[in-house]
């Protein structure tokens, strides 16, 4: 009687401290800071950049395999875009399904926002982002040997697309993970008529034809995003062919792959081993003849 | 009649016989030690290289330096059979087939402790199917592949005159003699056969010599291709051969003193045998000497900056003991001991070989290690154990396994060849008789 | 010139093996991931609706119905052939600049890699080392990765072609080829290469994906690993991990043939800043030809501290 007593109270007592870690658990999840970031080349269809972080020691830092949902305007079966997973530096990327093209050409501005939800280590989370639609027109001059850009930033307004001065742009040689600039001056700031110009006078190599491409871009603007606009023309050095690193991939060499060994060592090692082992097959011959005559002849 | 019971007399000293309570005992303690090596590479099979003490400063370690000590004891077998038998030298005969063995041997467990050191052994394939000509480890398997075939041939030959005599004197019908007639009963000794042997034997000793050059000399290359300090050296092929010379020459000492004891062979390796090769080690030891001077003298006269570490761990640092013990031990114990006659006898001779061939497996210790804990750049970033290297009881157990085995294969085959043969020693008797009348 | 040429033809494009969406998911945060190497701008979605709704929880507390279709927003595309990742990217030449003066010790780099390749932390691709060339010159740290050298010692070695020189001047390692030798490990003066003695500690979402060459994943007891230059990254025009995670912009990674190297933050002409810094390369005497510069640590952004103590080991050849 005493032990049945005695073992309902011990798993009382577990189940509340259960309980209580539970709930102790429950009290400790994180806050976590979700940043969108709209980004548009060409006339494709944007792509939204999300980061999540959180505060830890006083320092931000990235978060890793959390899930966050993204809409369009609505938080809504109808906006939402996709759900993606942060990689291991906070970071995620989706780009505007196509169902949504028609919505978003027509609308002059529009939402994007970023959720959290049932996370076990974080607070449910929402985050929205305003964007203003605009577009960088950019047009590449050669006029006696005089190399120009021209740049033209126009937000789409309810008359149209209407010229914006004083927006910060830059102009840069697109380059394999990054934005060279293509002029001394970091950045310009468009006129009244939305336009910013710069003679292009590098001399910076492209590909083999002396294709380079050049960018006209608004970075992280507070109502536009980052947008950029690219042209490629031959403003570039051609590749040298014979110079490049390709001409000696392709030679015979000691560290080329086997089908491109040197041909002393191809030629003159082999010699030897098939004379040697030419002798070396003759004299396993000359065993089966002394078998033979072992055979044929009987006395000693 | 003399000359008859002469050579049965012959015949019946260097038939194989069966092995008494010491070889009994012998042979069990190399099956012991190959079995406990073999335990110790399932071990390293199952578990992964970290059994070992290697790690990825000392990425090779005692598996490639006992390679390295095979591959030169190996070369035994082309410096008495073939060079001894091209010079015509008269007292060979007793130690033609004895160094033949330990050469076939040698190379073989050089091949099988190289197959040890891999990291996946089961790709051993891939080095036939995905070989790359321009790696200097292909040009090794080449070379040995090449080596042991010819070793083979090279101990197969003069073995056929013996086999009749072997078939003979086995029980009819045992296991023993089928295996006898299996491999020779078709040699019947007729001058054709025998001018088809000899004529094969000759061209096997000229071949034979520039191939184990070449084994000796790719195998240095495994190092001296390498940039690192004490392996980067134009000395190293001729280093290596020289080393190998010596130490198979001191191994023949010791094997034909073994020999000598255990079945009595005293009319045969006589004392006469062992001065003769007492006085090849001491040249061979001079000529290593020399080699190993120059291999350390004049880096450390220069004292570059990459070098200077590395000889500082061999002269007074961490591998000093080792160092100074195994020259001493290996080179100038032996040289000036068997510079004298009495040094030359039976068994003296027998201790200089100990020591010439256990101070070269620490040479070769010595040639591999130490150069790799003296990188180009610091050990850094790394834990501690990465920085230093000794063996583990996995690798000492696989390496004492495989040296184990090598002396099993030679055991086993003493108990079914004549390891001094039969045929040829008749036949040098006869030839002396002969020209004493 | 951005964007990436296509180098295989489609007729040799090989359908891997379609992964659970979770496991995908978990390789691609892993920085170890099979999609598709092309794209550089955001990728299109042409995911038809298939009817099947799935339940969200909005934070209104409202309950939402969406396609389970646009769930998953990218269709599983098939990664590069074996042959391609051997022959590396055409028209490309990685170069890597190392800006001494920058460089604190943090070990972010360290970090990045580890975690992205699933590198034990005994084994460090990335070696951050205190230097002092000789005693009356200053000490300073630096990091060092594979040279991926023009002339490699390593790829001469290796008897089975299991180490490898690309087009793009990236030195590979196919761990379903290695046979765990190690002549690359002593024939590489850089001490770059480390090997797995032990079995690794992989996720085993990572360990079911087939090996690449370019993620250098999952790795493989009884093989050799080293650093990568990152290729699958390349291929998405993002840089490699060390290059992202140094706070300090120590790292600046680019392609030789369009003269240009950045650091996340700064892009630079790398022409001009190997000149103007006075760039150079480790023991350039051997005649390996790195593909990693420094620029030497002059105007320091920090005082050199060892914080761990370790007396500042001389460099044994410069």
């Amino acid at each position: 009687m005493k032990h049945k007593y005695s073992i309902g109270r011990i798993a009382t007592v577990l189940c509340l401290m259960a309980f209580l870690a539970q709930a102790q658990d429950k009290a400790k999840k994180g806050t976590i800071t979700i940043g969108l970031a709209y980004h548009q080349l060409n006339n494709d269809l944007p792509v939204i950049k999300v980061s999540a972080k959180t505060r830890k020691n006083k320092k931000f830092q990235p978060v890793e395999r959390v899930v966050i949902n993204l809409f369009f305007n609505d938080e809504t079966s109808q906006g939402f875009m996709g759900r993606v997973e942060t990689n291991s530096n906070g970071a995620a990327s989706l780009s505007l399904p196509v169902r949504f093209k028609a919505q978003f050409d027509s609308l002059f501005s529009f939402k994007f926002i970023g959720t959290l939800i049932q996370n076990d280590s974080f607070e449910d989370q929402s985050t929205e982002l305003e964007i203003s639609k605009a577009k960088v027109e950019l047009n590449l001059e050669d006029i006696d040997s005089v190399r120009m850009i021209h740049a033209k930033v126009l937000a789409f307004q309810d008359t149209g697309w209407v010229a914006q001065p004083e927006t910060e742009i830059k102009l840069v040689v697109r380059r394999l993970m990054s934005d060279l600039a293509a002029t001394e001056e970091e950045t310009f700031t468009t006129d009244k008529n939305g336009e910013a110009s710069a003679e292009f006078s590098l001399s910076i190599p492209g590909d083999v034809q002396g294709n380079v491409t050049i960018g006209a871009k608004i970075d992280d603007h507070e109502t536009y995003g980052s947008l950029v606009s690219t042209k490629t023309t031959k403003w570039g050095v051609p590749l040298d062919p014979d110079n490049s690193f390709a001409k000696t991939f392709a030679k015979r060499s000691l560290w080329a792959t086997r089908d491109k060994t040197p041909l002393w060592l191809l030629i003159f090692p082999n010699l030897i081993i098939v004379t040697v082992w030419g002798i070396i097959f003759y004299l396993i011959f000359q065993i089966s003849r002394i078998k033979k005559l072992g055979r044929t002849n009987d006395t000693v | 009649m003399s000359q008859l019971t002469n050579s049965s007399k012959i015949t019946t000293d260097l038939l194989p016989q069966k092995f008494g309570t010491g070889g009994r005992i012998w042979t069990g303690i190399l099956v012991v030690l190959c079995l406990v090596g073999l335990y110790g590479y399932y071990r390293q099979v199952t578990v992964g290289l970290v059994v070992t003490n290697m790690r990825d400063y000392a990425s090779w370690g005692i598996y490639i330096s006992n390679f390295v000590f095979f591959v030169a004891i190996s070369l035994v077998g082309s410096l008495i059979t073939a060079i001894f038998r091209l010079a015509s030298v008269e007292w060979r005969t007793p130690l033609t087939r004895i160094a033949e063995i330990i050469a076939v041997s040698a190379i073989l467990f050089a091949s099988i402790i190289i197959i040890v050191d891999m990291g996946r052994p089961e790709r051993f394939t891939h080095l036939f199917l995905y070989g790359r000509l321009q790696s200097p480890i292909m040009w090794d398997v080449i070379v040995i592949t090449t080596y042991l075939t010819i070793s083979v041939l090279f101990l197969y030959f003069p073995l056929l005159p013996d086999l009749p005599i072997l078939i003979k004197n086995s029980k009819d019908g045992s296991v023993r003699q089928k295996f006898y007639k299996f491999i020779g009963s078709f040699w019947k000794g007729t001058a054709a056969q025998f001018r088809i042997s000899e004529n094969a034997l000759r061209i096997i000793s000229v071949m034979i010599i520039p191939v184990a050059l070449a084994i000796h000399t790719v195998t240095s290359w495994l190092f001296a291709t390498t940039y690192r300090p004490g392996w980067d050296s134009t000395n190293f092929g001729a280093y290596f051969v020289s080393g190998a010379f010596l130490v198979g020459a001191g191994g023949v000492v010791v094997a034909m003193y073994v020999f000598r004891k255990a079945y009595k062979f005293e009319a045969y390796i006589t004392e006469k045998h062992f001065d003769n090769m007492s006085k090849i080690v001491v040249l061979l030891a001079l000529v290593y000497l020399y080699f190993n001077i120059n291999e350390y003298l004049v880096p450390a006269f220069k004292m570059k900056k990459a070098e200077e570490h590395h000889l500082r761990s061999l002269f007074v640092g961490d591998f000093a003991r080792l160092f100074w013990t195994a020259i001493v031990m290996s080179m100038i114990v032996p040289i000036v001991v068997l510079l004298f006659p009495k040094g030359r006898k039976p068994f003296p001779a027998f201790v200089m070989g100990l020591f010439v061939v256990v101070g070269a497996w620490f040479k070769r210790y010595l040639i591999v290690t130490p150069t790799m804990l003296s990188p180009f750049l610091p050990m850094y970033d790394v834990p501690d154990s990465y920085k230093q290297y000794f063996p583990s009881w996995e690798e000492w157990a696989i390496t004492t396994g495989s040296l184990a085995g090598t002396l099993l294969i030679i055991t086993i085959f003493t108990r079914l060849f004549p390891i001094i043969p039969i045929h040829e020693t008749i036949e040098e008797m006869e030839h002396i008789k002969h020209e004493k009348v | 010139m951005v964007d990436l040429p296509k180098i295989i033809p489609q007729s040799e494009i090989k359908r891997r093996n379609f992964l659970k969406g979770a496991g995908a998911m978990m390789a691609s945060i892993a920085g170890c991931n099979s999609k598709d190497p092309f794209t550089t701008e955001g990728k299109k979605e042409q995911v038809q609706p298939s009817g099947e709704m799935v339940k969200l929880l909005s934070t209104t507390g409202e309950i939402i119905e969406v396609d389970k279709a646009y769930l998953k927003p990218t269709e599983e595309i098939p990664s590069i052939t074996h042959m391609a990742e051997r022959m590396g990217i055409e028209g490309k030449k990685f170069v890597m600049v190392i800006d001494l003066s920058r460089c604190r010790n943090l070990k972010k780099c360290q970090e990045a890699c580890n975690h992205a390749h699933f590198v034990s932390d005994h084994q460090n691709w990335i070696k951050v080392y205190p230097i002092q060339d000789a005693e009356n010159t200053s000490p300073f740290w630096q990091p060092t990765t594979c040279m991926h050298c023009d002339d490699p010692p390593c790829v001469k070695v290796c008897p089975v072609d299991a180490t490898f020189k690309r087009v793009d001047g990236i030195v590979g390692i196919d761990a379903d080829r290695c046979i765990g030798c190690r002549f690359c490990m002593a024939a590489c003066p850089y001490s770059t290469r480390v090997f797995n003695w032990d079995q690794p500690i992989v996720p085993p979402e990572v360990l079911a994906l087939q090996y690449s060459s370019e993620t250098s994943c999952p790795p493989k007891i009884g093989t050799v690993s080293k650093c990568d230059f990152c290729p699958d990254m390349a291929r998405k025009g993002e840089l490699p991990h060390c290059v992202t995670a140094c706070p300090n912009g120590v790292f600046f990674f680019g392609d030789l043939n369009e003269d240009t190297v950045t650091n996340g933050s700064e892009t630079v002409r790398f022409s001009e800043l190997i000149r103007d810094r006075s760039g150079y390369r480790l023991m350039e005497d051997l005649g390996t030809k790195p593909s990693v510069y420094y620029l030497p640590p002059v105007d320091r952004l920090f005082p050199f501290k060892d914080e761990d103590k370790h007396e500042a080991k001389p460099e044994l050849h410069s």
